[in-house]
């Protein structure tokens, strides 16, 4: 009987369901217990943060809805004779980002001036005795000098999937010619090399086909320098533009 | 002469959910890992015949987010699947009222489903309510009647009856004879 196979892949072959199953498998996942383990360190992190991270947010939020009417009002004027360069990529070498595109960098607000570290490579080059000295003891990096040696290297090695990138753009352009908009496309890199929580944000106008084309395509890149990212992992985001 | 110890090594046994879940709850990363290996499926074929595609991998990393911390809350560790299952649909009801439409594209990066899998998948969410996510669990998650039946707390009569009236108006739907 087919309601055998159906129900315990027992008794006659069923082809209909064989191809249903063939088809809709696409959709099935292989999860890995990195990604269970990955995602019990994310809800261990603490999920509180002090005052002045929640004021610097509002700041910073505040700042980028203000950005965002001054770049909305100089678009209309000068729309024009905007820069034509075709379904550009911009990788923030900042973490937060702090500016929506498009702003012009000048009117982008700055990060404080941070006092120049010693080179990197030497400080890797010498021996490690950080073993027997106490932990306690070993000077700390500057948060931000990591989250930015974090976004060089990402940065870096995003380069070679901007293609896939400017593909989806480019069937996304076969549909409907835009000739404004943008989207965020945000994800986490995870220590271990991989992308998670891939998603869009601030479409304008809405363009799904390219956003989930390009979500997609985040999802399977993979990263190879992760030495610094912590188990936190580094949250990335790029701006993709829709128009010519 | 002593005698050599000559234990023959058995294979540990599997640990059940039960003890996962345990293990999870005292902070065991690895445990909660295993879990999501296990169910990770379930959670899948669930969301996914509720909210867009695109969405389905970010969402079941939010229902196994959230699983883990209302696992203290989980009375009976056995019954961790049809409970995750249940945080899998109520979550993707919530998603599913704020969700944005994810179109299929007509040419997708690697690895993505064919434009025909999208075809089946929106029938498949066509369903009767009541039919779609056991048609799911078996379609999508490969996993048998038996086993959805345990996973989900269903009795096994009705995931066959779900399964058996389901797959009858699939086949109609997509132009097959239904003469099952």
């Amino acid at each position: 009987m087919r309601d055998d196979y159906a129900w315990d892949r027992t008794g006659e072959r069923d082809a209909f369901v064989d191809e249903m199953e063939a088809l809709l498998g696409a959709f099935d996942v292989q999860p890995r217990v990195a990604e269970g383990v990955a995602i019990a360190r994310e809800v261990a992190r603490p999920r509180s943060r002090s005052a002045v991270r929640r004021h610097a947010f509002v700041i910073a939020a505040a700042a980028a809805l203000v950005l965002t009417l001054v770049a909305i009002a100089a678009r209309g004027r000068e729309a024009r004779v905007m820069d034509r360069s075709f379904g550009a990529i911009e990788i923030p070498m900042s973490d937060p980002p702090v500016s929506i595109d498009p702003v012009p960098p000048e009117a982008a607000p700055r990060l404080p001036a941070i006092a120049p570290l010693p080179p990197l490579t030497e400080e890797r080059a010498r021996p490690r005795r950080a073993r027997v000295a106490p932990l306690a003891a070993a000077p700390e990096r500057d948060p931000r000098e990591v989250q930015r040696e974090n976004a060089a290297k990402i940065g870096q090695q995003l380069r070679r999937y901007g293609s896939m990138l400017e593909r989806c753009v480019e069937e996304g352009r076969k549909k409907k010619a835009y000739d404004k908009g943008y989207f965020w496309l945000a994800f986490t890199v995870t220590a271990e090399g991989t992308t998670t929580n891939v998603h869009t944000s601030a479409s304008r106008p809405y363009a799904p086909d390219v956003e989930a084309c390009c979500v997609a395509a985040a999802r399977t890149w993979t990263f190879t320098d992760t030495s610094t990212i912590g188990p936190e992992g580094h949250e990335v985001r790029l701006t993709v533009r829709l128009y010519e | 002469v002593a005698q050599p110890r000559a234990r023959a090594r058995r294979p540990r046994p599997e640990p059940s959910d039960a003890e996962l879940v345990e293990a999870a709850v005292a902070g065991q990363r690895e445990a909660f890992g295993e879990l999501y290996v296990r169910h990770a499926r379930l959670v899948n074929a669930i969301v996914l015949v509720r909210a867009p595609a695109g969405e389905a991998r970010d969402l079941v990393h939010e229902v196994f987010a959230a699983a883990l911390r209302q696992l203290p809350t989980l009375r009976d560790p056995s019954a961790f699947p049809p409970w995750i299952a249940a945080i899998a649909r109520k979550l993707a009801a919530l998603q599913r009222r704020s969700a944005r439409t994810i179109l299929p594209m007509e040419d997708q990066p690697v690895e993505a489903p064919p434009p025909e899998a999208f075809a089946v998948l929106d029938a498949l969410r066509r369903l009767p309510e009541a039919y779609r996510e056991t048609v799911a669990l078996r379609l999508v998650a490969g996993m048998t009647g038996p086993e959805i039946a345990a996973r989900t707390g269903m009795t096994p009569g009705s995931v066959r009856v779900n399964l058996c009236r389901g797959l009858k108006i699939l086949r109609a739907s997509m132009g097959g004879d239904d003469d099952a």
